[in-house]
Order: structure tokens, then C-alpha cells, then sequence
């Protein structure tokens, strides 16, 4: 029973439980520091339970970041910011990296605040915050990449959220008179590469994991413009959806969970552009689902890929302007210019991103 | 109408509805249907008051868009815009009175937390967890520990150990 005439003195009476459910809610960047706080706080942390539910709880409360590959010849690097733009430029700070992308390096992809580069074939997962780093065996295929010019890869990163596995998925071309093989690897104890299908070309964009099925925009041979998919167990490439009917698709992204198709067409002049949002519905068909006008001072082009992140989609128009797009009817558009991006730089893709402290399986 | 008795023994009469608010609540009458008094032996009543203020205006809301869905399906399609602006704008008051409502001190935000998580309710648990994070976020380690009145338990080997581990994180 408690004491009836003070009332209670709950500093130093918060359970372990409310002390959980608060450091849930403090950045991970934090956590690594109130490791120092005492024992119980630092013993709390360590929890691999912990970090899966605190990842959880950040995933769907906080929003994700966005991540914004920049790719140039003096200033190359990915930048983390809010998935709102307000000041761009005081809030952006660059993403740790073990490897420095360079010229020829890729940023291969994000999920659960881990994240996926690949530079001269060498793959590195990592994740940021922890600066846990694990590097995979560079596959034996590749014969020397950068000394080859007919040589080209691929590289994407998902989560394969049956098994519990991240997986990195490697298209890999030796000559361009030969099909790609598209090879993978799961990160843990006692994995290797292993090839897992073959295909007559790459995807031509970005993948998506629409419940442990990848996405990607593909063009066919009869260089139509279609969608591949791979799930990932059953570890097949499959050609699956026809092109969308009279609109040019560019990509496909994630909405509400459901796969979407994206489309891009310019109107009226090079200043204008539409782009519109498509989802499959059950009889195999796409339906336009949003739609969003697009207009630029100069000539307008969908550039780089583009994400769905919460309600808000990112469309790159120029070198250096990303579109941010709220859907949900609460605000327009807002353009985001980036002035530090000279003319040897440009945004090269824009990724969902959450910062965790979650483990990389070595 | 229920009966719920503060630790220092203050008695509070609710509606059903307010009082179910709390899951440990909802699973007794659930399990008890006459249950009209419930004792919280957790609760002093300075905090319930408060606790119990936040369950009243959750659920008056909750009935207030009740009521204007069922406007809804009353008067047609044709009105179908109206509702759901009414929606987004008590939703919009709504968090502006929870944010109201978590400016408090300290000690009470965290009496708050306690009761929150010992009878159960989600929605405020999810306010003063917040609110508490929000507070500690950007502290250091040793502001930390007079927050939360924590005596620093480490040997200072242990603590140069955990240091060298992230040293990018005290940086």
C-alpha cells in the first residue's frame, strides 16, 4: 500500500517498465550515450528486444528520415534529414559511411537503420549509429571491376521479414552479349553467394518490399516498360505486371503498403509535368491513385527516383530541387532547393530511413 | 456509474465509458459485470483527478465524431466532405489540449507515467512517455541522472570501457 499522507516521490520510484516505455522514445543517437547513466539504464539498452521495439516504435511514430544520396566529383556523400524540409541546410548532417562511395560507388539501399554501399563490387552493411560494419566476401565472378568497361552490377538491400535475414540482391553483367546473373546473399554465420536466377537485363530503377516481394521497374525485350519481381522465398525473378497503359512508368514505390506504380509525362511545354501515382487492382489492372502537377523555372524531368515516405512523396525535378508532395490533402507542395549542390553534384536517390541500434548479422 | 477510490482513499464517480479507458478496468467489469467500486491502490488523488480529466475529454471526443459519422450516414453521401473536416479539426483540438495538458512539472509527469502504466491507458501512457523523452533528449548523461534522481553505479573502468566502444557518441 502506498504511504497515505506524502505524496509519492516517483524520481527515483520510476519502474524499470516507465523507464523502458520513455528511452523507447528517445533517438538512438541518445541511447548510445544514456548507456552511461547506471547499470539498469545500460543493461536496458543492451537488449536485443529492446532495440527491435524501440526500431518498431520509431518506425511508426517518429516517421522515418529521409536519406539523400548526393553524388559528385568534389562533394559526394548521403545526408540525413527530417521528411519535412524546413531549413534544410542546419538540419542536414552527413551519414556516416566505412567506405567512402567515390566516383564509383553506389548506395545500395536502407531498412530497420541499416544501410547497404557497394563500391567496386565490394558490398559493405553497416549501420550508422553503432558503426557496426560488416563487409561480404566480394563474389569471385567479378572479374575487375572499373578495369572492365563492358562489366556492370547492380546492387539492392531488403529485408526479408519471414526468416528474419537481410538480404542483398547483386545483378551482375560480365559482357554485354551475355545475360545478367542475379545472385544472392544472406547476411549471418556460414553464408556465401549463390546465384539464384538469370535475366536479360537490370532493373531500370530502384526496388521496392511489398511484403517480402521486391519490385523493380524493368524494361522488357521488346524494350517495353514492365515490372520484375522477386520474392524472396521462392528466390525466382519473375516478369509480372504490364506496362501502364499510355503513361511512361519510371518506378515503382510503396503506398499504404501496397505496391504502386509511377508514371511521368511531360505537357503543355518543357516546364510542365505530370506524374501519376498507379495501384494494381485485383484484376490485374492498374488504377491511377494520385496525381501530382508538376512545374519548374527551367525544363522539367524526373531525375532521380523518388520515395513515399509516411504521406509525403519526394520527386527530384532538377539537379538540385526535390519536390516534396504531402498526399494527404493537409498541405501543398514544397520545393526544397539544395544550394550547396554545384554543378558537378546531383541528387541521385532519396531513401526512407530510421535510425536504430539494431544489430548487423555477421 | 462507477466508483473508483484513490490511494488515499478520495472517492471519484464516472461514467462507465471514462473509466474503461483504462484496460485494467475494462478486463474487471468485463469479467465482474456489478462491479461498481474500484479500489486503485496506486493512485494518490491529486494524480487520478488529473488522470481521470484526460480519460473524460478522450472519450467526449470519441463520441463527438461518433455522432458525426452517424450525421454522416443519416444525410447522404452528398455531405460527405463535412464530417471529415469536422474529423481532422477535433483531432487537430485535440492535440492541441494534450499538449495543454502534459505542460507540467516533473514529479507529476512522472505520477503521471506510473498510473498511466498501472492501469493501463494506452493513449496517455503514449502523451507522458513522450513528453518525458522529449524532456531527456538532447541532455547529457550526468544532467540525466538529476533528472532522474540516478546514482551513477559505474566503476570509472567500466565507464572508460563503454566509452571506448562508441566513442563518436560522447563526442
Amino acid at each position: 500500500m502506498a504511504n497515505q499522507e506524502e505524496p509519492l516521490h516517483t524520481a527515483e520510484q520510476l519502474n524499470n517498465d516507465a523507464i523502458k516505455k520513455i528511452l523507447m522514445r528517445v533517438p538512438a543517437t541518445s541511447l548510445l550515450r544514456y548507456q552511461l547513466v547506471c547499470k539498469n539504464w545500460w543493461a536496458m539498452i543492451q537488449e536485443p528486444q529492446f532495440k527491435k521495439d524501440h526500431f518498431k516504435l520509431n518506425n511508426m511514430t517518429n516517421g522515418p528520415l529521409r536519406l539523400l544520396v548526393v553524388k559528385g566529383r568534389v562533394r559526394t556523400g548521403v545526408f540525413c534529414e527530417k521528411s519535412m524540409p524546413v531549413d534544410v541546410e542546419s538540419q542536414q548532417r552527413k551519414i556516416w559511411m566505412p567506405r567512402v562511395l567515390g566516383n564509383d560507388g553506389h548506395f545500395a539501399g536502407s531498412c530497420n537503420g541499416l544501410l547497404c554501399t557497394e563500391v567496386k563490387g565490394e558490398i559493405t552493411v553497416f549501420n550508422p549509429i553503432t558503426r557496426e560494419v560488416v563487409y561480404l566476401p566480394k563474389p569471385t565472378y567479378i572479374t575487375g571491376y572499373g578495369s572492365n568497361e563492358n562489366e556492370k552490377m547492380y546492387t539492392d538491400f531488403f529485408f526479408h521479414s519471414a526468416t528474419d535475414e537481410y538480404k542483398v540482391l547483386l545483378f551482375h553483367r560480365k559482357h554485354p552479349t551475355m545475360l545478367w546473373s542475379v545472385n544472392m546473399y544472406t547476411l549471418g554465420a556460414n553464408s556465401s553467394w549463390r546465384q539464384v536466377d538469370e535475366i536479360s537485363d537490370m532493373p531500370s530503377n530502384s526496388g521496392v518490399n511489398v511484403e517480402d516481394t521486391i519490385y523493380w521497374p524493368y524494361f522488357s525485350e521488346d524494350y517495353s516498360r514492365a515490372i520484375i519481381s522477386f520474392n524472396l522465398s521462392e528466390e525466382k525473378i519473375n516478369l509480372v505486371y504490364p506496362p501502364i497503359e499510355d503513361a511512361k512508368l519510371v518506378g515503382v514505390t510503396k503506398w499504404h503498403g501496397e505496391l504502386c506504380g509511377v508514371s511521368f509525362q511531360r505537357e503543355h511545354g518543357i516546364q510542365y509535368g505530370r506524374i501519376k501515382i498507379w495501384i494494381l487492382d485485383a484484376g490485374g489492372l492498374w488504377t491511377m491513385r494520385y496525381e501530382v502537377h508538376l512545374q519548374a523555372n527551367g525544363i522539367v524531368r524526373l531525375l532521380a527516383p523518388f520515395s513515399i515516405i509516411m504521406n509525403r512523396v519526394f520527386f527530384v525535378i532538377s539537379k538540385s530541387t526535390l519536390i516534396c508532395h504531402d498526399m494527404s490533402g493537409n498541405g501543398g507542395d514544397i520545393g526544397v532547393q539544395y544550394g550547396y549542390l554545384d554543378s558537378t553534384c546531383q541528387i541521385k536517390n532519396c531513401f526512407a530511413y530510421v535510425e536504430s541500434l539494431l544489430p548487423v548479422p555477421k | 456509474m462507477i466508483t473508483l477510490t484513490s490511494s488515499d482513499g478520495v472517492q471519484f464517480d464516472v461514467r462507465e465509458a471514462v473509466a474503461k479507458e483504462s484496460q485494467i478496468i475494462r478486463d474487471m467489469i468485463q469479467d465482474d459485470c456489478v462491479i461498481t467500486n474500484i479500489p486503485l491502490a496506486n493512485v494518490n488523488h491529486k494524480i487520478l483527478s488529473i488522470v481521470l480529466e484526460y480519460c473524460q475529454m478522450h472519450v467526449d471526443k470519441t463520441e463527438m465524431e461518433v455522432n458525426a459519422s452517424k450525421h454522416q450516414t443519416t444525410t447522404g453521401e452528398g455531405s460527405s466532405s463535412v464530417p471529415v473536416a469536422l474529423k481532422v479539426s477535433s483531432n487537430k483540438n485535440l492535440n492541441d489540449w494534450d499538449k495543454e495538458f502534459i505542460n507540467v512539472d516533473l514529479d507529476t509527469l512522472y505520477d503521471l507515467i506510473l498510473a498511466a502504466n498501472y492501469l493501463n491507458i494506452s493513449g496517455l501512457l503514449n502523451l507522458t512517455t513522450q513528453a518525458a523523452a522529449d524532456i531527456i533528449k538532447g541532455k547529457t548523461t550526468e544532467e540525466i541522472r538529476a533528472t532522474f534522481n540516478i546514482k551513477n553505479d559505474f566503476t570509472p573502468e567500466e565507464e572508460a570501457a563503454i566509452r571506448k566502444e562508441n566513442p563518436w557518441a560522447f563526442e
